[in-house]
């Protein structure tokens, strides 16, 4: 009886197994093995050589072709299609399972150095994360930070009446053309200074991005060149006239004086190519050789916008410019309009659902339809800050950096895991209140309040994102060899992340080979600062008996706490060989 | 002991600063000179930091993803479907004029789609002209067609005068439904007992509303209306004449016709149409019917309905509120078609139940429907879509002292109400009861009154 029972139990798993193999459960298990198996970027033989500069402005004698895509298509696919894709492809679930045991999301992005480091590229160019920056530096942000030239008059060449903001381009006496916007209508000073602003913040990051600058003039500072053509509300171009001029400054506002208050946005050099796409690659671009959504200053974007709010961002306000410097001719690949930041909207009507919500958020919409409206949403509480016309919805309160959201979202953001997040804060983290206020100081707000309010909830937003990845992965960073030790940095003290904690180090050693294998670690040992001796202590146990050339690299895990355990291990490694720190893992 | 311990405290926060200080003069973080030495020490400027990267093929992913790609082809090319549909819709100007278009306006003309879906007639859709009146900006005659793919056919004209001191409605319609049905009447009838059979009404009449002061107005119509019923198409069954042989139910087979004269009293202090929150909606009314042809006698009605919409807790939740009784009045032996007295045909009444699913002299119906914000397109109290539970209960009576709470019917359900620029712009919902679940999709709401006459909606059946 009981023979016959478990013959038949074996029989029905056997069949079950079979149905569950047949049903596609094998596409989802090699999924599985393949995140767990892909390699890791820090899990590549250790080198001796740190990538730096991608070489990507080799020449590219023909112009790429250039893109227009269709924005309706592109909301449609990143607001609905795309998510969906994403929800089902089996490699993605795959991953999710594995983050159950401690794996991540997404694989890592591929433009990263052995330091974690992005290189430097067409892309971008490390700035405040890697080097001392002035809050000068900063406020002159990619130009002179002076915007068109005061000298001589503005000659309006041609103009636009469409849309809620009209605008005109001028070229100045030094013969640069800028393209000058008004803010909305009701919201004068607002999204010019949050286009000023977060122009600043970006560049100072390490974003290609437009010089854009507040201005303010008069009338007679215009004049319609002969040629100026303009383009009516029908969308028909013709000859531009002053009366034209008239009818656009009347229909903006104006400062209390009578000038005019725009945004001035210098034209980048070069053909425009359109926008670049946050998926894969630009085909026609020899250099363009990774895809965007591995990208890791495209992934981590996501962490700045929502430092600043930026919840307009959509592949639209991205341009290339086909390029020519040194005698080669490349794309460069540029971040642009940035009106719609810190609670602002071009368009005017920001509202304090920007930034909370996806234009079509199936998890928001959800979990409205669970909670039965018992749950209100904290956008709709939100105020602009009393008194301060020139701010939009831009707060600090209940801010949670993984909780923003831009109304469109896309494949490279959705494809951040968390070494791009520990990036993005470690670079967000390098502003100090001065930068903040440097950045702010652009804005031109005509009230100090605003320019301070603003600062301020810049500042709070900024440590919100610091902690939130600073909790996660551990910030000891720039590890560098200084005599016999190995010197570091932990950025959350040093950044004054972790008030009233005492922050505590300690470290154990291995001596490894290039695949970063270890024979032994050596027990953990206290530090008393962040520096770790080669000449006594783990280190040197560690590569005592362990020959150069079988254990050429010394690994140090590094932990840190602050009262409530020790964190997870940062691993850094040092060749023997070189006396240099080659590799960072954490 | 304090001392001591005060210079202690003190030593220890001074070498903390001390510290710390000296944290900070190192840190990565500095907002002092610019500096070309980077944190990692320097940054060398040649071949030996250069590479460049190669195009990846993602062999091994794309091979565990290949089955994935070939079972979700179809889905593929759908996508690319509504991509070429999109761009080409959007790059032809269809879709920047599709708002703009629908309704579409040719001077003081406009026309626009409507929908239906739910009840016994299936899907269906049809469309509603309105003309403007050039100097008022609001529409004075309204034409109305609809039909559905189960045999529905309804079409109406509504015209709309301003005339001493109040409005002077005037309309007509037709309405032809082949699969009507019939259950048997009153509380305890049975579900089992359905049959079919074809209803025809048509109707004409004259309105006139006055305002009596604030959100309080008055009405008075007078309609004639003729009513006929006969036997179902071959492929509705069964019929009514062979499910109830034995109790062939009054006025079928029969025309009737007559004039009905209602007087009414209304209340409305909501403010929109939309997503209406705090006011009171009222209404109640006296009918008298003379039949103008060889068949039926005279009788009564009287219909009252009171709602309210209860703004509730955050923003946009609600709570609205309804109940409405329609009652019959005439002795025994006054011939009354089935016909004309109250049913749950509109599917506002018994919203779980199927049309005409409850007959009798007397309809009591109760709802309460509570609402909250599902979606917002950019802002609160307006462009969304809200989430809606109901309850909705009641039965129908030949005698008041039917009312039982044995014979109570209820049924509950949700849906979706989608809120527009201009106001309330569609329903979906699902109604369950213990004998049947119903999906409706209208461009009409409930709690709301649905316009006389001029709204061309059928004027014969109770409740109406």
């Amino acid at each position: 009886m009981r023979g016959t029972l478990m013959s038949r139990l074996r029989t029905d798993v056997r069949a079950a197994a079979r149905r569950w193999l047949h049903a596609g459960a094998c596409p989802l298990a090699c999924a599985v093995v393949l995140a767990a198996a892909s390699p890791r970027a820090y899990g590549a033989p250790l080198r001796e050589r740190i990538l730096w500069q991608e070489d990507d402005r080799r020449d590219v004698p023909a112009a790429p072709a250039a893109r227009d895509p269709n924005a309706v298509w592109t909301s449609t696919n990143e607001t609905l299609l795309r998510p969906i894709g994403r929800l089902v492809n089996p490699v993605r679930l795959g991953r999710r399972v594995g983050t159950l045991f401690g794996g991540e999301n997404v694989h890592d992005a591929a433009d990263v150095n052995a330091l974690g480091e992005v290189s430097n590229s067409t892309w971008f160019t490390n700035r405040i994360g890697l080097f001392p920056l002035s809050p000068e530096r900063v406020r002159l942000g990619p130009g002179d930070g002076e915007g068109p030239s005061t000298e001589g008059s503005w000659t309006v060449i041609r103009a636009k009446t469409q849309g809620v903001t009209p605008g005109f381009d001028i070229r100045d006496v030094q013969g640069h053309v800028y393209l000058i916007k008004f803010d909305p209508p009701g919201e004068l000073g607002t999204t010019s200074a949050a286009a000023a602003i977060t122009g600043r913040i970006l560049h100072a990051a390490g974003y290609n991005v437009p010089d854009d600058g507040v201005v303010s003039f008069t009338r007679d500072r215009l004049a319609v060149a002969g040629k100026a053509t303009i383009r009516d509300a029908r969308g028909v171009k013709r000859a531009m006239t002053e009366a034209d001029l008239d009818t656009i400054l009347g229909r903006v506002d104006r400062l209390p004086d009578g000038r005019w208050l725009a945004i001035a946005s210098r034209f980048l050099d070069g053909t425009p190519l359109g926008p670049f796409s946050y998926k894969g690659i630009r085909r026609d671009d020899p250099n363009d050789n990774l895809r965007h959504e591995d990208r890791r200053e495209l992934r981590a974007l996501r962490m700045f916008c929502a430092w600043l709010n930026h919840w307009d961002m959509k592949e639209q306000n991205s341009l290339d410019m086909y390029v020519e410097e040194g005698g080669r001719r490349y794309v460069r690949h540029h971040l642009i309009d940035f009106a719609s930041t810190l609670g602002a909207a071009a368009g005017g009507g920001a509202q304090p659902r920007f930034g909370k919500e996806h234009t079509l958020d199936f998890p928001a919409i959800g979990g409205r339809l669970l909670a039965l409206g018992f749950h209100e949403d904290d956008w709709r509480r939100s105020h602009r800050p009393e008194g301060l016309a020139e701010v939009g919805y831009f707060e600090s309160r209940g801010f949670q950096p993984m909780e923003w959201k831009p109304l469109q979202t896309n494949v490279a953001f959705a494809n951040m895991n968390s070494h791009d997040g520990y990036w993005a804060a470690k670079v967000i983290s390098a502003f100090t209140d001065e930068h903040l206020r440097a950045a702010v100081s652009t804005g031109r707000y005509r009230n100090p309040e605003a320019a301070a309010y603003v600062t301020r909830i810049l500042a709070a937003r900024r440590d919100a994102i610091a902690r939130y990845w600073f909790d996660r992965l551990p910030p000891l960073d720039f590890f560098v060899v200084r005599g016999d030790a190995v010197l570091f940095h932990d950025l959350g003290a040093e950044r004054r992340l972790y008030p009233g904690a005492t922050s505590r180090y300690r470290v154990r050693c291995a001596a490894v080979n290039s695949d970063r294998s270890a024979s032994r670690w050596t027990e953990w040992a206290d530090l008393v600062k962040t520096e770790v001796s080669l000449a006594s202590g783990p280190a040197a146990e560690a590569v005592k008996g362990a020959g150069d050339a079988n254990r050429p690299f010394l690994a140090m895990d590094v932990q840190a706490s602050r009262g409530n355990g020790w964190s997870r291990s940062v691993r850094a490694y040092v060749s023997r060989a070189s006396g240099a720190v080659i590799a960072v893992e954490r | 002991m304090r001392a001591p311990m005060l210079v202690l405290v003190m030593l220890a926060v001074s070498l903390g600063c001390a510290s710390f200080a000296l944290a900070r003069s190192e840190a990565p973080s500095g907002a002092g000179a610019d500096s070309t030495e980077s944190y990692w020490g320097s940054i060398p400027d040649d071949t030996s930091s250069r590479a460049a990267f190669t195009r990846s093929s993602r062999s091994v992913e794309q091979a565990v993803l290949a089955p994935f790609y070939v079972v979700t082809y179809p889905v593929f090319l759908l996508t690319r479907g509504i991509k070429a549909g999109l761009i080409f819709g959007d790059e032809h100007g269809v879709l920047p004029r599709l708002g703009p278009t629908l309704p579409i306006r040719i001077g003081s003309v406009q026309a626009g789609p409507g929908f239906t879906y739910g009840g016994h007639s299936g899907f269906g859709g049809g469309g509603t002209i309105l003309v403007d009146r050039r100097a008022a900006r609001s529409d004075w005659i309204k034409l109305r067609y609809i039909t559905t793919v189960k045999g529905l056919h309804q079409g109406g004209a509504g015209l709309r005068l301003p005339w001493a001191r109040g409005e002077v409605e005037a309309g007509a319609g037709y309405r032809l439904e082949r699969n009507a049905r019939f259950f048997g009447l009153g509380p305890s009838s049975a579900k089992a007992d359905q049959s079919f059979y074809t209803e025809e009404q048509s109707w004409a009449g004259l309105s006139y509303r006055r305002a009596l002061g604030g959100p309080l107005a008055s009405e008075w119509r007078a309609i004639y209306t003729s009513i006929a019923t006969r036997g179902p198409r071959p492929e509705d069954g069964p019929g009514l004449a062979q499910r109830f042989a034995s109790s062939i139910p009054e006025g079928f087979n029969k025309r009737s016709e007559g004039v009905l004269s209602t007087a009414l009293l209304r209340l409305d202090t909501t403010q929109s149409s939309g997503r209406p929150e705090p006011g009171v909606i009222t209404q109640g009314q006296a009918s008298y019917f003379s039949p103008t042809g060889t068949y039926g006698d005279t009788f009564w009605r009287y219909g009252g309905e009171a709602g309210a919409f209860l703004p509730l807790w955050f923003t946009d939740r609600t709570l609205a509120i309804r109940s409405a009784l329609d009652w019959t009045e005439a002795p025994e032996t006054h011939r009354i078609p089935f016909t004309r007295i109250p049913t749950n045909h509109s599917g506002e009444e018994l919203r779980g139940f199927s049309n005409y699913r409850w007959r009798d002299r007397g309809l009591l119906d109760v709802s309460a429907e509570y609402r909250w914000p599902a979606w917002a397109l950019e802002r609160a109290h307006s462009v969304g879509i809200d989430a809606y539970m109901f309850l909705s209960s009641g039965q129908v009576f030949n005698e008041w002292h039917e009312i039982t709470t044995h014979l109570w019917q209820t049924s509950w359900g949700g849906g979706f109400r989608a809120i527009t620029d201009q106001g309330f712009g569609g329903r979906i919902e699902i109604a369950r009861s213990r004998e049947s679940t119903q999906i409706r999709l209208r461009a009409d709401q409930m709690f709301d009154f649905k316009g006389g006459l001029y709204a061309g909606n059928a004027h014969v059946a109770a409740p109406n």
